[in-house]
């Protein structure tokens, strides 16, 4: 089951990077500003998903939007990562009681929404691309502390780590060269879930306006102009819909196919 | 009116439909604000059918305060102004001037002196009577009260003394004749009030109208009973109800559940079809006086330029703009002048759509690889609006960079205070708001002396030169391209068949219900 789940994830995360990819170089129509078509159109050719109230063409903006989904996926899970990791780590090799206090800040912190953080930072800053890769990010950042301080207590007990010690090895050789490698599987479990909540806050902050600026798509900013118009034309609603609901499958799935990989006992149950 | 859009091919309709609301459900549910909207209306948990003498009137923005001229948000207005507060004068559905708590009025021969002369049965829902002191204790307090938002203020700047000759006559002195300010006194800034409850307008109701409050349920609905006291023809309704919908499908499925008598202005025209059949809904569609504007800060480096503003307006298809954001609905203006003004005249033709010549002005001025920073309001119409003019500049050669404004904090402080933007999209609502542009500090920094010594004399101009000297100052603004006057907001009403009697202009800020009866 967790190798149908890997592969089934795997092949949707693979078609999400694919019509990202594509997009960079090559879109049937100009998503942004070509609104020649005549507007509200149904799936027919040359537009095969129609075409939105403007007159833009919907498979065109569906491929951008999917770059715009993985890069505040990739750069809000490499903050959450590149802050959330070091921090458990180091937590990990406190005294108890200064480790407890961090502990119960990341609760702290974990217990305020990304939503409410990133509409918080939009008020500030202004929305868009980047203040939401930044909330997200940073409302990630507690849950990799949390899994990076657990994994990285369990590596810091075995006796190899003893022994590296006992050999004069500093901490800081310690979490690169023991710490580290032992708990990236945690991480790249933890990563791609996280990948899986930023789609959707991604999307979320879009259709309150907050995150990708128009004219450039987002599946999120799609389903907000669809809904003024979707008792006539409910699919242009669907389209972004289902691209949503996909990518976030597809994260989860590549996350608890990794788990289920990476984890012994499970993997003698399977 | 609008026809279906053919439905998809490849999708059975039932399916497709059920996938949409699953999906919006969906990421509405990741959102605090959509939540918070869906709250308040997808249960209707407070609304029941109408009985008999019940109108409920369903609206977008809830008011903030019930003080009509506490800021510059129309919402107040829109319950109370005609329904509950009078006014000397009214604003019929044409535009014209009636009388109301005034049974009539006279000018002196210079036009600074205006006697009013008071309806003597008119009173307040206190049971005290509407005295010509009163009146002028009402707009001593609109011209000097810090409470009072500046606009209305500013309307009555002109106003020098008010002086009761009697009881029921009134006379107030101007420092200048103005033929705006007694369409003035006819709309929010004329509100009369009991003096005795000035300082509980924000929560309470001391109007002299057929209706007073009686229940505020904040996030909700604000619930207006007949006044006992009401001294002309009592109010037709035992109660009117305005309902807040901030979701326009929301609103659009309270009227197909038959909760609501009346949607007063809808927000999503597309789904007008569900309301075609004439047996069960009415739809009126007129005029507001609303002009939604692409403003031009004059100020910017880029825009000082006349000709890269007359590219810009030549750039843009309005008609197209219309289609494809209102769905059709809508008028093309070409200056800041709504066809219900009395100094209309179709200016359209004034830097028409034109994106050969626009290239041409944009090269003579040798604004080439422009970039503009475009901040519209975030509001559905003005988004909208602004991805498609945005496509347009980019036809002629100009980039923007979009960045959406919350609405209102957001959008007014970086554009109304700061004037931090160099295109912007918003409604202009206020009636006759032309005067906007003699104001050099306000937020399209325009300053033309030519415009504001033309404004001006048409204000003091006789009677009868109000309308052409007010057609040459509106001009004059429109060859200046001072703004891009993209097109008059359609006033989109939809009502039970069985409602009649509703004006199908919006030409105040009120909504008002005292004409209305249902069958």
């Amino acid at each position: 089951m967790s190798r149908l789940q890997l592969r089934l994830g795997l092949v949707l995360v693979a078609l999400v990077a694919v019509m990202a990819l594509v997009s960079v170089f090559w879109t049937p129509f100009d998503a942004l500003y070509n609104t020649s078509f005549p507007r509200l159109r149904p799936p027919e050719w040359p537009n095969v998903l129609g075409t939105d109230r403007l007159g833009r063409d919907v498979f065109s903006r569906l491929l951008v939007g999917a770059q715009s989904c993985l890069v505040v996926g990739v750069i809000s899970v490499g903050i959450a990562t590149l802050l959330g990791v070091p921090a458990g780590i180091v937590t990990a090799q406190l005294p108890k009681a200064a480790s407890e206090v961090v502990m119960r800040a990341t609760d702290v912190a974990q217990a305020f929404p990304a939503l409410l953080l990133a509409i918080l930072l939009a008020g500030v800053f202004g929305g868009g691309t980047v203040t939401a890769m930044v909330a997200i990010g940073l409302a990630a950042v507690p849950q990799f502390i949390r899994i990076a301080r657990a994994g990285a207590l369990s590596v810091l007990a075995s006796d190899y780590v003893l022994a590296a010690r006992s050999c004069g090895s500093s901490r800081l050789t310690i979490a690169r060269t023991h710490v580290l490698p032992n708990i990236a599987p945690l991480v790249g479990v933890q990563a791609s879930v996280t990948f899986a909540m930023a789609i959707l806050a991604e999307a979320a902050l879009s259709y309150l306006g907050l995150g990708t600026q128009p004219p450039t798509p987002s599946w999120g900013s799609m389903l907000k102009d669809a809904q003024s118009v979707w008792y006539g034309s409910p699919l242009q609603a669907v389209w972004p819909g289902i691209a949503i609901a996909l990518a976030v499958l597809g994260f989860n799935l590549l996350g608890d196919g990794l788990r289920d990989l990476l984890d012994p006992k499970l993997r003698e149950v399977t | 009116m609008v026809t279906r859009t053919p439905h998809a091919r490849f999708f059975p309709r039932r399916l497709a439909v059920a996938l949409t609301a699953l999906t919006l459900a969906a990421i509405s549910a990741c959102s605090p604000a959509s939540s918070s909207s869906t709250g308040s209306s997808a249960g209707t948990p407070t609304v029941h059918a109408p009985a008999a003498k019940t109108l409920t009137v369903a609206a977008t923005a809830e008011p903030s305060t019930l003080d009509m001229t506490a800021g510059p948000a129309v919402a107040p207005a829109q319950v109370q102004l005609y329904n509950v507060y009078e006014t000397l004068v009214k604003i019929d559905g044409d535009g014209a001037l009636q009388p109301l708590l005034a049974q009539r009025w006279s000018v002196s021969t210079d036009r600074t002196v205006y006697t009013f002369y008071l309806n003597p049965a008119s009173k307040f829902a206190s049971g005290e009577p509407v005295t010509a002191d009163a009146v002028a204790k009402n707009i001593e307090r609109i011209r000097t009260s810090k409470t009072v938002g500046a606009k209305y203020s500013a309307a009555m700047a002109v106003v020098t003394g008010e002086k009761a000759v009697d009881s029921s006559t009134l006379e107030v002195t101007l420092s200048r004749p103005s033929n705006t300010w007694l369409y003035s006194m006819a709309d929010t800034a004329g509100m009369i009030a009991d003096p005795a409850s000035f300082d509980k307008l924000g929560t309470e109701s001391a109007g002299s109208g057929p209706y007073m409050l009686d229940k505020w349920t904040r996030g909700d609905s604000i619930a207006l009973k007949r006044n006992p006291n009401y001294w002309a023809n009592p109010g037709r309704f035992d109660s009117v109800v305005f309902k807040y919908f901030p979701d326009p499908n929301a609103m659009n499925a309270a009227m197909m559940a038959g909760t609501i008598d009346i949607i007063s202005n809808e927000q999503a025209p597309d789904a007008l079809s569900q309301f075609a059949d004439t047996a069960k809904y009415t739809l009126l569609e007129g005029a507001t006086n609303m002009e939604v504007t692409l403003g031009l800060n004059n100020s910017s480096p880029a825009l000082k330029d006349l000709k890269v503003r007359q590219a810009i307006a030549m750039a843009i298809d309005k008609k197209k703009l219309i289609t494809n954001t209102e769905a059709g609905h809508g008028t093309v203006i070409g200056s800041m002048v709504v066809p219900t003004d009395p100094y209309y005249e179709d200016l359209s033709g004034i830097n028409a759509y034109d994106p050969a010549k626009a290239k041409q002005l944009l090269t003579e001025a040798g604004a080439t690889n422009l970039t503009l920073r475009f901040k519209p309001a975030a509001l559905p119409y003005a988004t909208a609006a602004a991805q498609q003019v945005a496509a347009d500049l980019k036809a002629v050669g100009i980039n923007t960079t979009i960045q959406e404004q919350q609405f209102p904090a957001a959008w007014v402080d970086a554009v109304y205070i700061k004037a931090d933007y160099d295109l912007t999209i918003v409604g202009h609502a206020e009636a006759r708001d032309l005067v906007t542009y003699t104001n050099p500090e306000y937020y399209w920094r325009y300053n033309n002396p030519a415009f504001t010594a033309q404004y001006q004399a048409a204000d003091s101009a006789a009677a009868d030169a109000y309308a052409p000297e007010m057609k040459k100052a509106a001009k004059i603004l429109a060859d200046d391209a001072a703004s891009v006057w993209l097109y008059m907001m359609p006033n989109l009403v939809v009502t039970k068949a069985t409602v009649t009697g509703l004006s199908k202009n919006a030409t105040t800020d009120s909504f008002d219900v005292t004409t209305i009866a249902t069958r």
